[in-house]
């Protein structure tokens, strides 16, 4: 059975909102520095409550910031 | 570093020790066999957990963070229940180990069915530090290599 792969796009995203800083995204979406970091690096997939409340600071759809392969 | 992650290598640094003390009281001055016979060794051993649960509970209080910053969130919640479930199965582990060395060595080894009560007791206290070990190790290697999903 293949295995599901989400990829996000939160690197790029926090770039393009002003170089937002990982810690400034982890506090607006309330979730910890470690997080993000971990997210980034594609070893942690978020709960559906934290993906909305990411793309919700980035103004995104969760289209925009989640993708499933 | 999260809480859970510098509250992890604490609680392995105390327990680890409480754990060496442990096995140097109990395996000094003739080991199991005459461990219960004076009152010395076995009040060492309480002091032992008395003041490692003592300096546990100060570094809970000490690494305690302001309510100003997110403590906590859903991944280390995730890993705090793998890593709880796993010491957990360590600790069953670790007791089946240790009650069929018991058996192999009293039984099969030395071929007497004479057991030093003394070895209940260490693997009673000793269960006690292990399941705090367990968990805090489990925690760190989970900290390291999670690549998991969360909740779905």
């Amino acid at each position: 059975m293949p295995k599901d792969k989400i990829i996000n796009h939160v690197r790029r995203l926090r770039f393009e909102n002003g170089e937002m800083t990982q810690l400034e995204l982890a506090d607006r979406s309330l979730c910890t520095r470690q997080t993000i970091i971990a997210l980034e690096q594609g070893k942690y997939v978020p709960s559906l409550t934290l993906a909305f409340r990411i793309s919700r600071v980035f103004g995104a759809t969760l289209e925009d910031v989640f993708e499933y392969q | 570093m999260t809480q859970l992650k510098t509250r992890a290598i604490w609680a392995l640094c105390i327990w680890s020790l409480v754990m060496i003390g442990l096995c140097a009281v109990f395996f000094s001055k003739g080991g199991p066999a005459t461990f219960l016979d004076g009152e010395l060794r076995v009040t060492l051993t309480r002091a032992l957990w008395t003041v490692g649960l003592i300096v546990y509970l100060t570094m809970l209080y000490l690494t305690r963070r302001g309510r100003t910053s997110i403590v906590k969130d859903e991944r280390d919640e995730l890993i705090q229940k793998r890593s709880l479930v796993t010491g957990f199965y360590v600790l069953l582990f670790y007791v089946f180990l240790f009650s069929m060395f018991l058996y192999w060595f009293y039984e099969i080894d030395q071929k007497t069915a004479v057991m030093p009560v003394g070895w209940i007791w260490f693997l009673g206290i000793s269960c006690y530090f292990m399941g705090f070990i367990s968990q805090a190790v489990a925690t760190l290697i989970l900290e390291k290599r999670i690549s998991g999903n969360a909740e779905r």
